[in-house]
């Protein structure tokens, strides 16, 4: 990072304070914006067929796993980079990136993946740490698996849980220790050929968390993953497979963040869920990527593919997610209701500011019998950014009785942003029901006069009347992570009103 | 829709391409306008490059054209037109109240059965399209290569085939008080219709206008309409469409609608006819306080494929635009509502309202329902709805227990949800008539004969 700054400053020592400086003034809000140094093993920039053998051979994976990788490069070296969201971006130079960063700590093991706690690299768990994530296991309430950069330093309570036959572990050590599960799901739900993002992640997957819980088990604390990127031009290709089994229940948490970086970085991960009959899976993510600077200058690129399917009877998805980081979300988090009387659920709040690009949505797939689905999305864009909902309902021939209901409403805060709305909904059954409702407004003079006149200032005025506008999603929110939300609602609308 | 990138295109499109390109070039031979020579060979070159949109086109992946590219449709035989409908056959059509009337058969006006054109109203003027190219000098600016004709495929095969059609001027201040209503008559099979039109409404002035398409027999033949209006200063537009020709029949139609401030624009569609039909409103307000009204009702069964779309640009301050699109649709019917009301930043204390409802009357029927909103001004009040099902039971038991046989109270909910937006027609003469249209094909189409249960 310092090499680029020198590079691009030539000016006197003085003038490159001040660059720092007014950096630093502009990001004063974005605590997750430091970075940490440690030593690393980072791949040289560049992706060709070499560097997916490279990464497999990095991973000691097997035979399988890389042909797997292999088939997809394939795949995605015929395919363009889309560009139909209502996001605008230059093209990216995928050879421009390095596709393997890791921590490596001199004194610790080198062997990794035995299975038993690792010893985790000082400046990463203090990293960690800073970030308010227990990866120690300090947390009575919460198993966190640890991502840094393009592997998982840490996963905690994994005793614990196995107790319970639940498998809560690292993506890399699933294709390890568990083939036969990883290869009887992986790509079921998000095949590689799905999109050109998905197909990216298949070849050149980093790490991620994979979870299954066992029949008729109700995992007893929150499963969370904590995503951090660390380096500069790394991309991180999460691969996450959460399996509920017949009758089961997990929640399962996911929070992200990166260093203040002036240039893109590419977050392009896979996510699938698998529900059986009768089990409940509760998946929230709070997305506090790097946003970029006030001038739209670097950032994260959030081009996700997450996706889950209720493959038996009475299984229940529910997406819950607060969307406020990130230059560009690119993310449709959906539901395949596949089982009968199966229930999808899709909760978002999704805030931009600044030159923040969002069109996130959700598809809800409806192919058994009496399918429910509800979606409550919330867009609130402030500054010079475009929000979009893009979301999609579609009611197969075979699903009698389904029912949905879609409500999106957009606040525009200021006169300089977007906010948009494009759901398509396709109903193939008569006897289903679908109802689709989108307002846009913007935050009443009168509520916020009433507000003043009680002595409430303007901007906690305003947070007050967000929050409450988003109420509907918080509450689907675990408890933590529900305050977490309304925090970083408040930081990321700092500014916005003046 | 920018596609720079050369597109693949089928065998049997380039041969339908090359067919329609050959026909245009054959219009070009005998063409004395230089404008519109030059014109139809600009379209021909964006038809060769673009051809016809596919599924992978967004705008086109409900409404498939596959049955239409099969097609190798001819121009109307100009020479041999006579009086190939008899005033009888015209009667079938004429509505109950007095009019002022226009009739093209097959694509051309038909001076026989039209009204005297040169003992209008004052106020009111009206050309046949053949005839204005000859008299006026200013048509070929209607096709600068920017045009926003050429931003869609049937526009630009409309230019490429351009034959015949009307324009129409209503001057300052005046209110014609009758409604003009113009017939499209299909008598022959295996052709197609262009008929390009351009309706101007100068400050002040009023106006109805009935256009309606219907067919002869069942005949197998293509309808493909560009309508251009403007509605200038405070000026107001009724305009009611209807759309009923042969179950065998395409039907496309553009319309292209600048609005200046102050001015009321009101417009109705009803779609009942043709195996494909896209009726398509491109409305541009271009002033303040400008309030329009688009509405549309829609009935399909069997194969047909009913589209409908609007796209409404908000541009200045204090617009209010209404919407509201019925689809009623059984057996393996296919309905594509696409709506898009865009508010551009400048456009504060816009007032925006789309509804699409929808019911499916059998379980193969589909609906695909596309209601968007893209708005970039804060102060304003948008909204759109879109809901699909199939009668609420309560409703058909609440009926029957007033002593209404269920098949009659199927027929009467069904009557009542499809009748709502033809409560916005604001002549009483007209309402009652497209009442009847609709009710008349709703009823006795078919719809209600087997879907008993």
């Amino acid at each position: 990072m310092l090499d680029e700054k020198n590079i691009t400053s030539s000016g006197s020592s003085e003038t490159q304070y001040q660059e720092i400086n007014d950096l630093l003034d502009k990001n004063q809000h974005y605590k997750e914006g430091f970075f940490t140094s440690t030593h690393v093993e980072t791949f040289e920039k560049g992706l060709n067929e070499a560097v997916v053998r490279a990464i497999s051979a990095k991973k000691n994976e097997p035979e399988w796993m890389l042909a797997f990788r292999l088939k997809a490069f394939k795949h995605w070296q015929t395919l363009d980079e889309p560009h139909w969201a209502k996001a605008e971006y230059t093209p990216l130079d995928y050879q421009d990136y390095s596709y393997y960063s890791a921590p490596t700590c001199g004194s610790c093991d080198t062997e990794e993946g035995s299975g038993s706690e690792q010893e985790i690299d000082p400046e990463v768990a203090k990293a960690f740490a800073e970030l308010g994530v227990p990866i120690m296991g300090e947390d009575a309430n919460i198993a966190v698996d640890a991502i840094f950069d393009s592997v998982s330093v840490s996963t905690n309570k994994r005793e614990d849980l196995s107790k319970l036959g639940i498998i809560f572990c690292s993506f890399s050590e699933a294709v390890q220790d568990y083939p036969e599960l990883v290869q009887k799901y992986m790509g079921t739900v998000v095949p590689y050929h799905d999109n050109y993002f998905a197909a990216l992640n298949s070849a050149v997957a980093s790490d991620g968390t994979f979870v299954y819980i066992p029949e008729n088990v109700h995992c007893p604390i929150d499963l969370s993953t904590y995503f951090r990127i660390n380096e500069a031009k790394t991309g991180q290709f999460e691969r996450t497979i959460l399996v509920a089994d017949k009758g089961s229940y997990v929640s399962y948490l996911e929070g992200c963040s990166a260093p203040v970086r002036d240039t893109y970085q590419l977050h392009a991960a896979v996510v699938e869920v698998i529900v059986m009959d009768d089990a409940e899976v509760k998946y929230s993510t709070v997305q506090n990527w790097y946003s970029g600077t006030d001038d739209g200058e670097g950032g994260i690129l959030n081009f996700v593919t997450k996706r889950g399917i209720c493959e038996g009877k009475n299984a229940k998805l529910s997406w819950t997610q607060a969307e406020t980081g990130s230059a560009i979300t690119w993310k449709y988090p959906s539901c395949i209701l596949k089982g009968d009387n199966s229930i999808g659920e899709f909760y978002s709040v999704a805030l931009t500011n600044r030159r923040q690009q969002a069109d996130t949505g959700t598809k809800m797939i409806h192919i058994g019998k009496n399918t429910r689905s509800t979606i409550i999305s919330k867009g609130i864009s402030a500054g010079f950014s475009d929000n979009t909902y893009r979301g999609m309902v579609k009611i197969l021939p075979s699903a009698e009785g389904a029912r949905n209901f879609t409500q999106c409403d957009s606040m525009l805060i200021g006169d300089q942003c977007g906010a948009h709305t494009f759901p398509y909904i396709e109903v193939e059954n008569a006897t289903a029901q679908v109802e689709h409702e989108a307002t846009t407004s913007r935050i009443g003079e009168d509520q916020l006069f009433y507000c003043k006149q009680r002595g409430i200032r303007e901007e906690d005025a305003i947070s007050m009347i967000v929050n409450g506008f988003c109420k509907e999603v918080f509450s689907e929110l675990p408890l933590e992570f529900a305050q977490e939300a309304e925090e970083l609602l408040a930081i990321s609308l700092e500014g916005s009103v003046g | 829709m920018s596609n720079k990138r050369t597109r693949k295109i089928s065998p049997m499109a380039t041969a339908a391409v090359e067919h329609y390109v050959g026909l245009s070039n054959s219009l070009n031979t005998s063409e004395v306008s230089s404008g519109v020579f030059a014109a139809r060979q600009h379209a021909q070159s964006l038809l060769l490059q673009l051809a016809f949109p596919t599924q992978r086109d967004e705008q086109w992946q409900y409404t498939k054209l596959v049955q239409f590219v099969q097609n190798r449709f001819e121009l109307p035989n100009l020479n041999a037109q006579k009086t190939t409908l008899s005033k009888d056959e015209l009667e079938q059509f004429t509505p109950p109240y007095e009019r002022i009337q226009l009739i093209f058969v097959d694509g051309v006006l038909n001076c026989d059965l039209s009204d005297d054109l040169s003992s209008l109203p004052n106020g009111l003027r009206i050309q046949s399209m053949r005839d204005e190219l000859q008299n006026s000098t200013s048509v070929a600016s209607w096709f600068s290569e920017d045009a926003l004709v050429f931003s869609e495929p049937f526009g630009v095969l409309n230019t490429a085939l351009f034959t015949d059609g009307f324009v129409l001027n209503v001057a300052e201040n005046s209110a014609i008080e009758l409604p003009v209503w113009v017939l499209h008559v299909q008598t022959q099979d295996n052709q197609i219709s262009t008929l390009t039109n351009r309706v101007q409404l100068a400050r002040n002035a009023e106006l109805t206008l009935v256009q309606q398409f219907v067919s002869l027999s069942e005949v197998q033949a293509c309808t493909n309409v560009v309508t251009s209006i403007e509605v200038a200063n405070s000026a107001r537009m009724r305009q009611v469409v209807l759309q009923q020709q042969a179950e065998a029949s395409f039907y496309f139609h553009n319309q292209f609608v600048s609005q200046a401030s102050n001015s009321d624009f009101n417009t109705f569609y009803a779609g009942m006819g043709s195996v494909l039909s896209r009726h398509q409103n491109h409305l541009s307000m271009d002033g303040e306080h400008i309030e329009n009204s688009q509405n549309s009702a829609c009935l399909a069964r069997q194969k047909q494929v009913v589209d409908s779309r609007t796209h409404t640009l908000h541009n200045q301050e204090w617009g209010a635009s209404r919407q509201l699109h019925k689809y009623v649709l059984a057996d393996s019917a296919v309905g594509v509502f696409d709506g898009m009301i865009r508010v551009d930043r400048q456009a504060q204390k816009t007032d925006g309202q789309m509804d699409n409802k929808n019911l499916l009357l059998s379980n193969t029927a589909k609906m695909n329902s596309k209601p968007q909103l893209e708005i970039y001004a804060d102060d304003v009040k948008c909204s759109h709805g879109s809901a699909t099902g199939q009668i609420n039971p309560d409703q058909i038991f609440y009926l029957q227990a007033r002593g209404i046989p269920r098949s009659q109270a199927i027929e009467m909910i069904t009557k009542a949800f499809l009748m709502e937006p033809v409560e916005t027609i604001n002549r009483s003469e007209v309402k009652n008539w497209v009442g009847k249209q609709l009710s008349n094909a709703l009823l006795t189409g078919g719809y209600f004969s087997g879907g008993d249960k």
